[in-house]
């Protein structure tokens, strides 16, 4: 694979711009916004341009979410047929989740999902002439989804925040700290899909709202600010709910 | 050159060659996928794209994705003069855009006119692709724009207004597309549409010539416009 200019990683491409020349032997993964055209590598969409390793893509700054094969995703379920349930995920199209794609399911025992219920899956397949696949099973797992131990599976109670996908990025890849910085103070579940959904769950509705305006507000600010604005409204919280009272009287 | 130095020169004071100033917002609505206020001079257009949605019925394509396009006009309903429009619009785009990437699929664009004060398709095209990329639509090149009005005495003008739109006998669309910064934009003419008579092939080629150069400064200020943005967005991703 040759490069076609002095550094192309990291800059800026537009659709159009010539981005590497294949040669005979090259083993290439390509990603989102990268397409072959003839020998060429291609780029199709505005953004930085990625390389690690043989992979090569393009990160764009947009709303919609377009499946990927390995994403993690939050998904609601809005029809449910004899085999499959019918899953938006913010994708141009449903996707499908297999009614026996949870860990130990069987025809007889298997998680009955009702129309408008969460689900935390990982897809398996992107055809481009079929309808995205996803499965809540995790090779390796020793639970089943009976205990509601299992990674993926439905995600009870709690609130589903839509923000944007360069969100969902920044927090998977630890670059934004909203979360690891509000375990300090409060316990709560969470599970971030990269479909720009996040899903949280704490002890009380309070708090679920307190983390669910700190995850939107956490997009545009620096880890700095978010720090102090979590300590200055997690302080105003414990003294209203009695739970926290309790708490810091036990501390006394 | 006998056309750059007309005597009258221009009600706005501009070269026969000379572009009018570009103002862009891009994202400028909240619920579209992708969307931009374009302002070319007193023109001004607002695009929406929605995308990539659900085809149903007869947007339903199985091997590429449907374009639409639909012009809005300040008041009143769609016309047919606006129809026509719509339809020259979408073979520019349908070009454009990488529909071979996802069959069964439909990307909406919706133009929304503001304000005409002439080289309105051009600020369409223009609208329409700064909003195409801030959606992340995969296209093949960036299209670009230029009006061109031609008259008896003068030769021709770039970017009329509407006046100099109604005084000329002739006007031409000129659409061009760009691969890379350093690609040859004379192989690249997608869209032409001409209205009138030119009477003299010497002018012809010579306004190709110049609008081509007119398109690469809007290519350029596209380039500028979508880097910007994007820049900001992932600002404070930076440690």
């Amino acid at each position: 694979m040759k490069p076609l200019a002095a550094s192309w990683v990291d800059v800026f491409v537009f659709p159009g711009d010539k981005l590497f020349k294949l040669e005979d032997g090259d083993n290439i993964r390509i990603g989102q916004g990268v397409f072959k055209k003839g020998e060429y590598l291609v780029a199709v969409k505005p953004g930085y341009l990625h390389k690690d390793g043989n992979k090569v893509w393009v990160e764009t700054a947009q709303k919609r979410y377009i499946p990927c094969v390995g994403d993690v995703v939050i998904g609601v379920i809005v029809e449910r047929s004899s085999e499959f349930y019918q899953v938006d995920i913010g994708g141009f199209s449903t996707a499908l989740l297999p009614l026996l794609a949870f860990e130990g399911a069987t025809k007889r025992n298997r998680p009955h999902l009702t129309v408008g219920s969460c689900v935390y899956a990982r897809v398996v397949s992107t055809d481009r002439d079929s309808e995205p696949q996803l499965s809540c099973l995790l090779p390796g797992t020793q639970h089943s989804w009976v205990t509601g131990e299992t990674i993926f599976g439905e995600l009870n109670q709690g609130n589903l925040v839509h923000c944007s996908i360069s969100l969902c990025r920044n927090i998977l890849l630890g670059k934004n700290s909203v979360f690891t910085e509000l375990g300090k103070y409060i316990a709560f579940e969470q599970a971030t899909g990269m479909n720009g959904r996040i899903w949280v769950r704490s002890q009380s509705a309070g708090h679920i709202v307190l983390l669910s305006n700190l995850l939107v507000c956490s997009e545009n600010m620096t880890n700095e600010q978010l720090n102090a604005m979590i300590r200055n409204l997690v302080s105003k919280m414990t003294a209203t709910t009695p739970t926290a009272i309790d708490e810091a009287t036990n501390g006394r | 050159m006998s056309y750059e130095h007309s005597s009258s020169g221009r009600r706005d004071g501009r070269k026969s060659y000379e572009i009018r100033g570009f103002r862009c917002e891009l994202g400028y609505l909240e619920r579209a996928d992708g969307s931009c206020k374009l302002e070319q001079g007193k023109t001004q257009v607002v695009a929406a794209v929605y995308g990539h949605l659900e085809a149903r019925g007869r947007t339903e394509l199985p091997d590429r994705t449907f374009i639409e396009v639909s012009i809005r006009p300040c008041q009143g309903y769609t016309s047919d003069y606006l129809r026509l429009r719509e339809r020259e619009l979408e073979e520019v785009f349908i070009a454009t855009v990488a529909t071979e990437l996802q069959p069964r699929s439909c990307v909406a664009i919706i133009l929304q006119i503001v304000e005409n004060d002439g080289s309105l398709m051009s600020a369409m095209i223009n609208a329409g692709m700064l909003a195409l990329l801030s959606a992340g639509i995969p296209c093949h090149w960036i299209a670009t724009s230029c009006t061109v009005s031609y008259r008896r005495t003068e030769g021709f003008l770039l970017d009329p207004i509407l006046v100099e739109e109604a005084e000329g006998y002739a006007t031409a669309v000129t659409s061009y597309s760009f691969q890379g910064q350093e690609s040859d934009p004379s192989q690249n003419l997608i869209g032409l549409s001409f209205r009138g008579f030119v009477c003299s092939q010497d002018i012809y080629f010579q306004s190709l010539a110049y609008s081509r150069e007119a398109c690469k400064k809007v290519f350029e200020f596209i380039r500028l416009v979508v880097e910007k943005s994007q820049a900001l967005d992932c600002g404070y991703a930076e440690p």
